[in-house]
């Protein structure tokens, strides 16, 4: 039996890029480009995929590339797997590019949870310090100062937050409140995972810094979805996943660690010679892993930079807003996301006053053919005050303004009760 | 919570209509498809059965791997080759998450309970003492990083730990102000002495016991019962590095009597890269903190150390098919076949001129790992000789060279690195 060499797989996936990148006149709207670029795509056919933002399909040339990669492995295993493992310092660089970071601060870790509990865990606190998180933070980067509370006795202190807030000031001053003497970080989400709501990131770094104070941040929602910059955010780390807006196989995660932060953070899991390594690939030096799932992750940058990152931005805000500003004509429905473009991003999520959420969720499932996210009060978020329930609905530049019509379809027949 | 149905309805659907060019398989499909492949592998013709010869059974098995051609891969001691109808599910299970990412990945994740229960049975030990981890030294971390250390307290390894665990344990203990000691004996040794080094070394101080069986470097297995019995008799904990255990021989937790155990899948098990278990013993699991930790609530026992979040669920989802695969073969004649292979190697090159066997010759004591060298030939001459002439790949080493003999290896290549002993010893090289 043959196999592709890593040059040969390099140069096939090279073509579909450039298909990809090329750029046509109508790219603003459902034809031409976007059927082409939802075609790259090996989602079931008829069915509305609005669930990125738990976890984002896979293009198909993405896909080629991985299955090619674990072949590779069995073939030939520690030789081949050199071969990918050598590909690191270059997939860093793209991925340092991506979020606007310099290389060496980058770690290529398997999720945003990881990184997030990696900083938690790293960095020395003494008991009694405080750290304040939002009231809607993912578990992901709330379980982590819990454990290191009962550990190591820290306070975690939630920050109340409206749903949705009005401004990005609100949210700013809301922190601003909150800071004690005691607090050492400001601990958040870039995008929320309950009502995708963006926080002024930036300002907080601003804030935190003139108060001392450090400020990590979680970015599982933005990678991929817009273009982040992280040097210009100011923030002193960064968490990320690779697999849900960048389409990435699931298993690949970054975490931006600013230069003169890495003194004050230690590793976690780490293998030999972790301390020969003088920057962020300390933090990555984690042994054995799944490498072509890593190596996949190279490809899926340059899946997402040969379609263009500011196109794609246009593309799910115009599929976004144009989604809210429906959906919020219907009676019955509640939103919970803003449709201010400050403050919101691909998610939206929306409750009905005479429906249930898993009865919405399914009644869009088996009617529609349309996969969301469905969420009931309370379960997961006991500090969310506003009792959010309801689904939330991701539109990526994959999905379609059909796609949108039938969830808005779907949300008309059961607030006219016709259903 | 961001709840969903259960059940893919859109599995359903593509059976009825077809729907898809890209028509996949439904896990269910993917898994029958993969039993009937293992059949085969149970051959329990006595005349198959023998460790001693190629022929056969095990020529039969070999076919089950994608190596290639000629390739005499004596380096499962880094990373193990995936048989090939572990890879084809595996790249089934990647498919299903590319055409319906998230019920797709639920349908992945429903099987961690049959997993865990598998690998639990496949230790010997109960399901709720085994955590899912990445790898050894995710394990291997969660076991030192997860003790609450006071300064002074002080931790005893070997001096003969992979680095991995050696480094961890002397980075936790400079963060937390505690002491690390080497344990020192020869290589070769014996049994008595390692337990004798092990027993000098205690102190009053000493909290933990921590090293590998066998020693990676050196295929030398350790007197685990004893070792474990001596660390308790001074209530001491006893952690062992297990990244060379499952699959090279058969193994028994609850005998060995330690309190934690971490390995991979993906060296001797053959499994795909990136899966690991973690075995904490029920009484220690609330002295251990959990390392990562996603967790909404208390997850019930050693649950607690795999709250990973999304993680590849095809890798872990092949962690099941390659136990799989090794218990359809039988954990015992695999050892009786890596056995047989390890042993003949060595009885064999220690005859040759100049050839110094580190790993004791001691069947006890020795597997399918066999570390040696050549009086005055530097190991990377010995390594590219292999690899040159014979086409065998064997690790990077500095005075001596480890060589992997698993199951899928054969005499015929144990052979060649026999060849190439005789060569470079005589200087006909």
């Amino acid at each position: 039996m043959a196999f592709a060499t890593l040059p040969a797989v390099k140069a096939a996936f090279a073509k579909t890029v450039d298909q990809v990148a090329k750029s046509s006149a109508s790219w603003r709207t459902d034809d031409g480009y976007w059927d082409q670029i939802r075609k790259e795509f090996m989602l079931e056919d008829g069915l509305a995929y609005l669930n990125n933002g738990t976890v984002g399909p896979t293009p198909k040339a993405v896909y080629e590339n991985l299955v090619s990669y674990w072949r590779l492995m069995a073939v030939n295993p520690n030789e081949n797997s050199a071969i990918l493992q050598g590909r690191m310092d270059l997939i860093r660089h793209k991925a340092a590019q991506f979020l606007g970071a310099y290389p060496d601060e980058i770690a290529i870790l398997h999720n945003a949870t990881e990184g997030n509990n990696l900083v938690a865990q790293g960095v020395d606190l003494k008991p009694g310090d405080e750290v304040l998180i939002g009231y809607l933070e993912h578990d992901s980067n709330r379980q982590p100062w819990r454990l290191k509370a009962k550990r190591g006795g820290i306070v975690v202190t939630e920050v109340p937050i409206d749903t949705p807030p009005k401004s990005p000031e609100e949210i700013v001053h809301a922190f601003e409140s909150a800071i004690t003497p005691r607090t050492r970080a400001i601990s958040t989400t870039h995008c929320d995972t309950v009502i995708g709501n963006y926080s002024p990131i930036k300002e907080l770094a601003q804030l935190a810094h003139a108060k001392g104070l450090f400020c990590f941040a979680d970015g599982a929602q933005v990678n991929g979805m817009i273009p982040v910059n992280v040097h210009e955010l100011g923030v002193d780390t960064y968490a990320t996943t690779c697999h849900k807006w960048l389409c990435s196989p699931a298993g690949t995660g970054l975490l931006y660690v600013r230069r003169d932060m890495q003194e004050r953070i230690w590793p976690n899991i780490v293998t030999e010679n972790w301390w020969t390594l003088k920057d962020s690939r300390k933090y990555e030096h984690v042994s054995r892993r799944p490498w072509p799932v890593v190596a996949a992750l190279e490809d899926a940058i340059d899946f997402q930079n040969a379609i263009g990152r500011e196109r794609i931005e246009f593309r799910i805000r115009s599929l976004s807003s144009y989604f809210r500003s429906q959906a919020a004509e219907i009676p019955h429905v509640k939103l919970y996301t803003s449709n201010d473009p400050r403050l919101s991003g691909a998610l939206t999520s929306l409750g009905m006053d005479n429906v249930s959420p898993l009865k919405l969720r399914e009644y869009l499932r088996q009617r529609f053919d349309v996969y969301t996210a469905a969420r009931s009060r309370g379960t997961r978020y006991p500090a969310d005050p506003h009792g959010v329930e309801g689904i939330r609905i991701s539109t990526h530049y994959y999905n379609t303004f059909e796609q949108v019509e039938r969830v808005l379809q779907g949300l008309r027949e059961l607030s006219s009760g016709k259903a | 919570m961001i709840g969903h149905s259960g059940v893919s309805r859109r599995l359903f659907l593509n059976k009825i209509i077809g729907s898809s060019a890209l028509t996949a398989s439904t896990l269910t499909e993917v898994k029958a498809a993969f039993a009937k492949s293992l059949q085969p592998l149970g051959d329990s013709n006595a005349a198959h059965l023998g460790g001693d010869t190629d022929e056969g059974y095990w020529d039969k098995i070999r076919k089950q791997f994608l190596l290639q051609e000629d390739l005499a891969y004596l380096n499962t001691g880094t990373l193990g080759p995936t048989p090939r109808v572990v890879v084809n599910a595996m790249n089934e299970y990647w498919h299903l998450m590319a055409v319906n990412p998230n019920e797709n990945s639920l349908v992945l994740q429903d099987r961690q309970e049959q997993i865990r229960m598998k690998a639990a049975a496949f230790a010997h030990v109960t399901p709720d003492e085994i955590a899912i981890t990445r790898n050894t030294t995710e394990g291997t971390t969660i076991l030192t990083h997860g003790l609450d250390m006071k300064p002074g307290d002080e931790v005893l390894i070997t001096q003969y730990e992979h680095n991995s665990l050696r480094e961890t344990r002397h980075r936790h203990a400079k963060r937390f102000n505690y002491v690390v000691n080497e344990v020192q004996f020869p290589m070769p040794c014996t049994n008595e002495q390692i337990v004798k080094a092990f027993d000098a070394a205690i102190t009053p101080r000493t909290r933990v016991m921590h090293f590998a069986n066998p020693l990676g470097g050196y295929g030398c297995f350790t007197p685990v019962k004893e070792l474990a019995a001596l660390a308790h008799s001074k209530k001491i904990f006893c952690f062992v590095d297990g990244a060379h255990t499952p699959g090279m021989v058969q193994f028994n937790l609850s005998d060995w009597g330690i309190d934690g155990f971490a390995c991979n899948s993906h060296k001797w098990l053959c499994g795909a890269a990136g899966a690991g278990l973690l075995y904490v013993r029920k009484d220690i699991q609330d002295r251990i903190w959990p390392n990562i930790d996603i967790a909404h609530g208390d997850p019930v026992g050693a649950r607690k150390y795999d709250q990973l979040s999304r993680r590849p669920w095809p890798c872990v989802a092949a962690l099941e098919d390659i136990l799989d695969f090794h218990n359809a073969i039988g954990p015992a004649r695999l050892e009786q076949r890596t056995r047989e292979l390890g042993s003949y190697l060595r009885r064999n090159a220690v005859e040759i001129p100049k050839v110094k066997i580190y790993t004791p010759m001691d069947p006890s004591m020795s597997c399918g790992s066999t570390t040696l060298g050549i009086d005055g030939v530097p190991g990377m001459r010995f390594r590219e000789y292999l690899r040159q002439k014979y086409d065998a790949y064997v690790p990077a080493g500095g005075t001596h060279l480890r060589i992997s003999t698993h199951f899928f290896n054969t005499f015929e290549q144990c052979d060649r690195v026999l060849k190439a002993l005789k060569e470079l010893s005589s200087g006909a090289a």
